[in-house]
């Protein structure tokens, strides 16, 4: 598949395409995370000994997303403000703010402020190559947001209402920007009612450059194959998937070039939905301008 | 030596993108005038100098290395002579030249940072491991006067990316280099990185393209967004040439009103632009 569309043709008949809006400070993208912080986020996500908690897998993917969107905006004077970030997370009694530390309550952060205001910052060590076709161990810093919690029931209804108010706002106040993307982290056992209709207000939101875009990410004990991106619920191992994947939108053409480009199969019918797998790639969709890549 | 060959008229513009201030604007361009001398057939030559380069915006210090890799370049081939007959020379050449400058730099910036009580932080350290990242086009626009008085102007020109050399008569596009398709532009355009040392790769990546003008003739370099405007056919309006010549000629205020309106009307991409103009004086 062709990588990128060409940025100079995006426009046909004298219509902007869709989601080809600019990404800058004076036009700022909304990313708004869910986070499902109910009991069953304690289980494994296997049977195995050494399997996570689905908390744990959750809070390492929010953890490592809110830092590889502060990488990607970063420039010499700090991180720019190309997008604005929400994380709310969702359990017994409660939707609201997941942010520890000094963004604790706050919905939508400027990303320099979610950057300069982690709750910690870990050191962790990595092994990288030596330069000599050996590893060698490094240390990485490793900035924390939020810790697994675990707690009560699942209104993922409400945490979708809570982000409709949130995408609401936002899309007011920037009626031709890029559309806001909410992702959802969840194992997907809503206990407030089917959420598909707050899923379906929540998408119904748009700019002039598209409808809101609703991704989520299922943490699950169900076993299978792992599957990113599928354009169909054939394999899909239960009816939480299969819900979540209904929910999700499809991908926007570019979106499915770079997931084409990460090496998925994608269609025109490829849907913003990962089950049990990796979704951090996600932060690569987004485009702020020229990419820092290597020759080839 | 015989008579000096005069050299083109040339202009230098750049418009950070809309949003950014002038100091984040991430291109870069430099001319240099040569010195004259006499070549091998005895004519007397003096070549002016002209490079661009678009840092990435997604990679850290793109301005500082975009500036360093225009200097280079300039550096590279006033330094050898008929350098576009041995690419891989040439390029072993520039990037020796950038690296060491880049490596100097790094060190002085992160001492300067730690100086200033600002040291990196998280976030900047992968883009720094990461590198620079930035296309680069140069251009030798050699003239020569043969002992008949006969003057002639060639150009030689090699590019890494979506910045593009044009070839103007009478105000319109005659020829474009590296890219002459709209569609060939995208957010991944070749570039070349600070930590990239393989020459050899570098060289086939790069191509070289030569040319002859005519008195009267221009040429121009322009990063990406102002090349494909270029490229856009518009018959509505005057010939490109004649339009950028006016408004260059105007300042670069206007021409920054211009990019502006034009960005306002989605005819230009919003990104940073630069323009050299390069003019060989009509006769008489």
């Amino acid at each position: 598949m062709r990588l990128p569309p060409c940025r100079f043709a995006q426009r046909i008949q004298g219509r902007q395409l869709p989601y080809t809006a600019e990404i800058s400070r004076t036009n700022p993208g909304c990313f708004i995370f869910l986070v499902d912080q109910s009991a069953s986020m304690s289980d494994p996500m296997t049977s195995g000994e050494v399997s996570p908690q689905r908390a744990e897998v959750v809070s390492d993917a929010i953890n490592r997303l809110l830092t590889e969107l502060s990488v990607k905006c970063a420039k010499e004077e700090g991180v720019r403000d190309y997008f604005h970030v929400a994380v709310i997370g969702y359990g017994h009694n409660h939707v609201g703010s997941a942010f520890q530390g000094a963004l604790a309550g706050r919905d939508l952060v400027p990303l320099s402020e979610v950057a300069n205001n982690p709750a910690r910052v870990q050191s962790r060590t990595k092994k990288v190559p030596d330069g000599a076709g050996g590893l060698v161990e490094t240390s990485v810093q490793f900035p924390v947001w939020m810790d697994p919690v675990t707690n009560g029931g699942t209104p993922m209804t409400r945490a979708l209402g809570y982000a409709d108010s949130l995408v609401a706002n936002w899309v007011e106040a920037h009626p031709g920007g890029f559309p806001p993307i909410v992702l959802n982290l969840t194992d997907g056992e809503s206990t407030d009612g089917d959420p598909t209709s707050a899923a379906i207000g929540l998408a119904s939101h748009a700019t002039a450059d598209g409808a809101v875009l609703l991704f989520n990410l299922h943490v699950s004990g169900s076993g299978g194959t792992p599957v990113t991106f599928p354009d169909s619920e054939e394999g899909l191992p239960d009816t939480y998937a299969r819900l979540l994947f209904q929910m999700s939108s499809v991908l926007p053409s570019h979106m499915r070039s770079y997931a084409a480009s990460q090496g998925h199969r994608v269609s025109e019918t490829t849907r913003g939905f990962v089950y049990n797998a990796d979704i951090v790639n996600i932060v690569e969709f987004l485009d702020i301008g020229t990419r820092a890549t290597e020759l080839r | 030596m015989g008579d000096l060959p005069v050299l083109p008229d040339r202009q230098l513009l750049r418009v950070p993108k809309a949003g950014s201030l002038r100091e984040e604007c991430e291109d870069a361009g430099y001319v240099f005038p040569g010195d004259p001398c006499v070549d091998g057939e005895g004519r007397t030559v003096a070549s002016l100098y002209a490079a661009v380069s678009d840092g990435a915006s997604e990679s850290l210090l793109a301005g500082p290395w975009a500036e360093r890799l225009v200097n280079d370049a300039v550096e590279s081939m006033c330094l050898n002579g008929d350098w576009w007959q041995d690419l891989g020379a040439f390029v072993g050449d520039l990037m020796r030249r950038s690296g060491d400058s880049w490596d100097a730099f790094l060190t002085w910036y992160q001492a300067d940072r730690a100086e200033r009580g600002r040291p990196i932080t998280w976030y900047e350290q992968p883009g720094l491991e990461k590198g620079a990242f930035a296309t680069v086009l140069g251009v030798e626009l050699r003239s020569s006067v043969a002992e008949s008085g006969e003057v002639s102007w060639d150009w030689y020109a090699f590019a890494l990316g979506d910045s593009c050399l044009f070839h103007l008569r009478d105000g319109q596009v005659l020829g474009a280099f590296p890219i002459n398709d709209l569609d060939d532009f995208g957010i991944t355009p070749q570039l070349l990185g600070s930590r990239n040392h393989d020459v050899a790769l570098v060289a086939e990546r790069v191509r070289v393209a030569h040319g002859t003008l005519l008195p009267g003739d221009e040429l121009l370099l322009a990063t990406d967004a102002l090349a494909a405007w270029l490229l856009t056919p518009r018959p509505e309006l005057p010939a490109p040439g004649l339009l950028l010549a006016e408004l260059a000629e105007l300042g670069e205020e206007s021409f920054e009103e211009w990019v502006n309106d034009q960005r306002a009307r989605s005819r230009i991409r919003n990104d940073d632009v630069t323009l050299i103009r390069m003019r060989v004086r009509a006769e008489g």
